[in-house]
C-alpha cells in the first residue's frame, strides 16, 4: 500500500509534498487532515526555509507504523544526538522561527527542543550583560532599579 | 523589541521552565519585559550546593545558608497557590529539616507532580530519629515521578508508628526512584500494593526489614515477591533471596538484576560436591534456596532487555545447574532470534567474570 501524501503550502506558495504520518506530529495538521482530507493546507505565516527545516525535523522523528516490527528508523540516544546537531546548526533568527513555527502547528517535541536551545544559550552567558548582548535586548532600566531587583532575585551565592 | 523578548509570556516562560531557577531569577534584570516572567515557571529547580564553599568560615556559611532559605521561601511565597508542575530540591549543606518539609508541603498542596528530592541534614537537626519526610507526601494525589535520594537515610517507613497497613497512598504515581545509602520501606508486600499504576520503579541499597527477623545488610532476605502486573523497567539490586514466590510481572520489557552473594557463599557454590553441605544445616539450606532464583528468571519471561551482573549469573546456575543454565541460555537464544531490539547484556561486575557480552557466552557462567 502506498503512503498517503499531503501538500503543505508555505507563505511564498511554495507546495511541499509530504507523507501524511510525518505531517501528523503537528497536533494543528492531524486535525486539519481530517476535517479537510484532499486539500492543499496553507500555512500562511511560514516561510519555505522554516517549513522545510519543520518538515526535515518530523521526518526524522516519525515513527512508522508499518507493522514491520522496528517501529522507528532510530534509537532515542541517537535521536537526542541529532535533534542537538538540528538546532546547533540554526542561527538565532532561524531559531525564533523554528520556536513560533513549532509552538503554531503544535509539535511539542520540536518545542521543547528549540526552547531547551535558548534556555542553554541563556545559560551559558557569565551575566545579565552578556544575555542582553547575545540576544540584542535593550536594558530599559536604571542602574539602581536594577540594583534593587538584584537584591530582591538574586540568588546567594 | 529584540526577537526572544517578542515572544508570548507562555513561550518565554516554557523557555525559563528549562533553567535552573538561580539562571531564571538572574534574567528578571534583563528587562522590563523580563522582570516577573522567572516567577511564573511552574518548575523550581533550586540547589544549594551551587554556594557550598568548604573553605569559607562557619559564620559566614550560616549567613549564606540563611540568604538561601530566604531566597527559597521568598520564590514560594511570590508563586503564591499557582500551580506548579515539578520541584526539584538539592539540599544538603544542613538547611533545618523543618524548613524543607515547610517546602515540600508548599509544592504538594500546590499539586506538583513531578519532585526530585536530594537531602541531607546534619546530625544535630535531625537526632537520633533520622529525617523524616512529611505526611502529605504519603498522600499526594497528584504525584506522577517521585525520585528520592540521601547520602546516609530515606526512611520511608516512618509512618508505620501511626497506622499499621496502607499507610499511604499515592494513585498517580508512575515512576519512582529511592536511592541512598539505607532505604527503610517496611516489608514488599505492604509496600508495591500502595502504587496502584507504578509502572516504573529503581530502588537501590534496600534494606528489609521483618519483623520475625533481625535483617542487616549482610544477611539474605527469605522470601521476595513481585506482583507488579503493570510493571514496565526494574531495577533490582539486593542480597538473593531464598524465595521468589511470586513474580508477577507480565508488562515488563526492561530488567537490570543484581543478586549479591557473599564471598563464603560463592566459594561454597563452587564447590564440586556442594551437595554434601546440605547436610550441615542451616548454611547448606541457603545454597539450596538459591536454586529459586530461577522462579524470578521465569517470571520476567517476556522482558527484551535484561542485564545481570555475574553474581546473577551464578546465583541463578549453581544449584538446579542443567535447568537454571538452559532457562538463561533460552533467553539469550531468543533474543537473537526476534531482532535487534531485544538483547541480554550480562555485566561482569567481578574480576572473574569472563564470560559476558550480548546474549552469548552464558553457558560458561558459574566456572
Amino acid at each position: 500500500m502506498s503512503k498517503k501524501m499531503i501538500v503543505l503550502k508555505s507563505s511564498e506558495g511554495v507546495s511541499f509534498v509530504v507523507e501524511e504520518a510525518v505531517a501528523r506530529q503537528s497536533k494543528i495538521i492531524s486535525f486539519l487532515v481530517e476535517e479537510f482530507p484532499d486539500r492543499e493546507l496553507p500555512l500562511t505565516n511560514m516561510t519555505s526555509e522554516i517549513l522545510r527545516k519543520t518538515i526535515e525535523y518530523c521526518k526524522k522523528h516519525v515513527v512508522e507504523d508499518d507493522g514491520g516490527g522496528d517501529s522507528s528508523s532510530s534509537s532515542s540516544g541517537d535521536l537526542k544526538e541529532w535533534d542537538v546537531k538540528f538546532v546547533a546548526e540554526i542561527d538565532q533568527p532561524r531559531l525564533m522561527d523554528l520556536l513560533m513555527a513549532a509552538n503554531y502547528l503544535d509539535i511539542p517535541s520540536l518545542l521543547d527542543v528549540t526552547c531547551q536551545k535558548v534556555a542553554d544559550t541563556i545559560a551559558a552567558c557569565n551575566d545579565e550583560k552578556e544575555i542582553r548582548a547575545t540576544f540584542n535586548i535593550e536594558n530599559d532600566f536604571t542602574e539602581e532599579e536594577v540594583e534593587a531587583i538584584r537584591m530582591e532575585n538574586q540568588y546567594p551565592i | 523589541m529584540d526577537r526572544v523578548s517578542s515572544l508570548p509570556d507562555e513561550l518565554l516562560c516554557h523557555v525559563l521552565s528549562f533553567l535552573p531557577t538561580k539562571n531564571a531569577a538572574l534574567t528578571s534584570v534583563l528587562s522590563k519585559r523580563w522582570l516577573n516572567l522567572w516567577k511564573l515557571v511552574p518548575n523550581l529547580d533550586i540547589d544549594d550546593s551551587v554556594f557550598l564553599h568548604p573553605q569559607d568560615g562557619k559564620g559566614e556559611r550560616q549567613e549564606i545558608r540563611q540568604s538561601f532559605v530566604d531566597f527559597v521561601d521568598r520564590v514560594l511565597a511570590m508563586q503564591g497557590d499557582s500551580p506548579i508542575n515539578s520541584f526539584s530540591l538539592k539540599c544538603i549543606t544542613g538547611v533545618h529539616p523543618d524548613t524543607v518539609n515547610r517546602w515540600i508541603c508548599n509544592v504538594l498542596e500546590r499539586g506538583v507532580s513531578d519532585l526530585n528530592l536530594f537531602t541531607d541534614f546534619s546530625y544535630e537537626d535531625t537526632e537520633e530519629d533520622g529525617y523524616r519526610l512529611p505526611r502529605e507526601l504519603f498522600f499526594s494525589s497528584t504525584l506522577v515521578k517521585l525520585k528520592l535520594r540521601s547520602e546516609h537515610c530515606v526512611d520511608w517507613w516512618w509512618r508505620r508508628w501511626f497506622i499499621c497497613s496502607s499507610f499511604f497512598s499515592l494513585p498517580m504515581l508512575k515512576s519512582f526512584d529511592i536511592d541512598s545509602e539505607l532505604v527503610l520501606c517496611g516489608e514488599i508486600e505492604d509496600f508495591i500494593p500502595s502504587f496502584p499504576v507504578l509502572e516504573e520503579l529503581r530502588m537501590a541499597t534496600v534494606e528489609w526489614r521483618e519483623p520475625y527477623v533481625i535483617v542487616s545488610r549482610f544477611v539474605n532476605p527469605k522470601s521476595v515477591s513481585f506482583d507488579t502486573p503493570n510493571l514496565l523497567s526494574l531495577s533490582y539490586y539486593d542480597l538473593v533471596a531464598e524465595d521468589y514466590p511470586l513474580v508477577n510481572m507480565k508488562k515488563l520489557v526492561e530488567a537490570t538484576i543484581s543478586l549479591i552473594v557473599t564471598d563464603a557463599q560463592i566459594k561454597r557454590l563452587r564447590e564440586p560436591n556442594n551437595g554434601e553441605l546440605l547436610e550441615d544445616g542451616d548454611e547448606g539450606d541457603v545454597v539450596l534456596h538459591f536454586g529459586n532464583v530461577v522462579k524470578l528468571i521465569n517470571g520476567i519471561e517476556n522482558v527484551q532487555t535484561l542485564s545481570l551482573t555475574s553474581d546473577t549469573l551464578e546465583v541463578g546456575a549453581g544449584d538446579e545447574e542443567g535447568e537454571a543454565q538452559t532457562e538463561l541460555r533460552r533467553d539469550g537464544e531468543d533474543s537473537g532470534a526476534r531482532g535487534n531490539k531485544d538483547r541480554v547484556v550480562a555485566d561482569c561486575a567481578t574480576d572473574d567474570g569472563v564470560w559476558g557480552g550480548e546474549g552469548r557466552g552464558l553457558g560458561s557462567m558459574g566456572q
